[in-house]
């Protein structure tokens, strides 16, 4: 991660390498692809230039994926917090978004629930929304579907955690130990 | 069996206990009028804090009465609308472990303020410290505002009378000093770090720095456990406690039994030297992962230790509410496994007056109930 913590991932950083694409991409460096997935909705995607003249990585956002026409028709959405981990299995405690009225619940799922892409982002304390629906195709084919989203949220920025220190200091300041 | 909305008569001890599945609150009335709440839970229904329903309920002002707010730790099934509480509580004194202190708990608070996804206990805590940064006294120097940091031996109320029975007297009797020593190194985890990914802090696993609170008024004592552990370390947990020399001589006739009664926080010495004979025990459950407590065991063990054991709602909760078909063949199809995390809310009350040493009076309500012999539920609340 030593080269992810040295770049500024915010989004006005992304802008500006996203406006020079001067020189022609020709594959994906993975020691960085990490912290670019963790990176937010826009999922950048790490790449290197060919020639030894290229210094570093540059960072760029993935296309969206062209995906046929659907309908989706919500039947029942939850809010998740990653409460366990263990090799193959991980656990949530679950909020009813549908009906907030509804008991706080716990639930276990396989790890194979979670898309490939979102895996990097499970973790601890990772907050997910899972969707059961149905989807109907532009042809009329309906099937029933269960979706776990990992909520993307841009990284820290360094300016942030910067922040986050000092006030903190200056919060124990006032609340010294008696 | 009497009202839940019937207050206590002013010469009367009252510890009420609230357990929904997950969370627990304790509120307490020291007698003449001052009460005391130690830790916060939601009400599951109403969204409210169970504490502020109750004591709305029995009609008790709670801006001028409630003198003490106790936060046993920041574990969020113990301060869920502990902030909404300080906010009406305007007389109190908000009590929080020496532990939950120092420069990773301070960035962990600051964090929650930061942080897009909103967050549990330490949402709370932060709320909490800006009403007592706003509460501060004209001309008080920034530097002494702050909440009351409990440790072992620390006095956080009393009161003084012409006669024994107006004395009250509570104290904290953990976390020791040895569990400072070990303080912070749990929370580095969830700090921030530049490009790394925003995180709920969830439960970490001491409950080492849990306040235990014992409490003293005219004829009688209790003795409210919090969360605290047994370790294996005689510097820390309930073992520091008992080896405590500041420990108070009284012996406590209720006693909130700690950790949902886990076999982890029981100590034989706490009953044998702490408690008097065939005490009244309150806990609540925590019906969470895969093995909720207290478990029928841990039921069967506690009713060896006495006759009154009194639990706030069984560990395993009611089915979760049915959804339309298509859902619940989904969950099944998705879900390894899916359980009840709350339900409604269940209230143990317990009464005795403060200028004789008669038997107190218990009275439950909701799913509270009271344990059988082989652990299993022998009288269930009416109401």
């Amino acid at each position: 991660m030593s080269g992810a913590d040295d770049m500024d991932l915010s989004p006005s950083r992304i802008d500006a390498v996203v406006a020079a694409p001067s020189w022609p991409i020709v594959e994906k460096a993975e020691s960085t692809s990490s912290a670019s997935l963790q990176q937010g909705a826009e999922q950048p995607t790490a790449v290197s230039q060919s020639t030894p003249m290229a210094p570093k990585p540059y960072v760029l956002p993935v296309p969206p994926v062209a995906e046929a026409p659907y309908a989706f028709r919500l039947l029942q959405q939850w809010e998740g917090t990653v409460t366990e981990l263990a090799e193959e299995e991980f656990t949530a405690e679950l909020c009813d978004l549908t009906d907030p009225a509804n008991y706080r619940e716990e639930a276990t799922f396989d790890l194979d629930e979670v898309s490939p892409d979102d895996r990097l982002l499970l973790e601890l304390g990772a907050v997910f929304r899972w969707s059961i629906g149905y989807r109907t195709s532009a042809a009329g084919q309906r099937e029933r579907v269960s979706q776990l989203r990992f909520v993307r949220i841009p990284g820290w920025r360094r300016s942030a955690v910067a922040e986050i220190k000092q006030r903190a200091a200056e919060l124990q300041q006032r609340f010294p130990l008696v | 069996m009497s009202e839940v909305a019937e207050p206590p008569v002013d010469d009367e001890l009252e510890v009420s206990v609230f357990g929904p599945g997950v969370g627990e609150s304790i509120v307490v009335h020291l007698g003449h009028g001052d009460w005391m709440v130690v830790d916060s839970c939601l009400n599951p229904r109403s969204r409210q804090p169970a504490a502020l329903e109750y004591l709305a309920t029995i009609g008790v002002d709670v801006g001028r009465a409630v003198k003490l707010l106790v936060l046993t730790h920041w574990h969020d099934d113990h301060v869920r609308g502990a902030g909404t509480i300080l906010e009406q509580a305007h007389a109190a004194q908000v009590v929080c472990s020496a532990k939950d202190h120092g420069e990773a708990f301070f960035q962990a608070l600051e964090t929650a303020r930061a942080a897009r996804l909103p967050s549990t206990g330490f949402d709370e805590m932060t709320r909490m410290l800006d009403v007592l940064w706003n509460r501060r006294l004209p001309h008080q120097r920034p530097e002494s505002v702050g909440p009351v940091w409990a440790v072992e031996g620390r006095t956080l109320l009393q009161r003084d009378g012409a006669n024994s029975r107006q004395l009250m007297r509570v104290a904290a009797l953990s976390p020791s000093d040895g569990t400072l020593t070990l303080a912070m190194h749990e929370l580095q985890q969830f700090l921030p770090r530049p490009a790394g990914p925003e995180r709920r802090a969830v439960r970490l696993t001491p409950n080492q720095r849990s306040v235990v609170v014992f409490a003293e008024a005219g004829t009688r004592a209790i003795l409210l456990g919090a969360d605290l552990e047994e370790t294996s370390d005689p510097a820390t947990g309930w073992n520091a406690v008992i080896r405590s020399p500041v420990r108070p001589a009284a012996r406590g006739e209720v006693f909130k039994v700690p950790h949902h009664g886990s076999v982890g926080a029981d100590n034989g010495a706490v009953w044998r030297e702490m408690l008097a004979e065939e005490p009244v025990a309150c806990l609540t459950p925590f019906s969470r992962g895969r093995s909720p407590l207290p478990t029928t065991k841990d039921l069967r063990r506690l009713r060896q230790r006495t006759r009154h054991v009194f639990c706030t709602r069984p560990a395993r909760g009611p089915k979760p509410h049915r959804k339309p078909s298509a859902v619940e063949r989904t969950i099944r199809e998705v879900a390894k496994r899916r359980r009840p995390m709350e339900g409604p809310m269940g209230h143990i009350r317990v009464r005795g007056s403060l200028s004789d040493r008669l038997p107190l009076h218990v009275e439950l309500f909701g799913p509270a109930f009271e344990a059988r012999e082989d652990g299993h539920v022998a009288t269930s609340a009416k109401s």
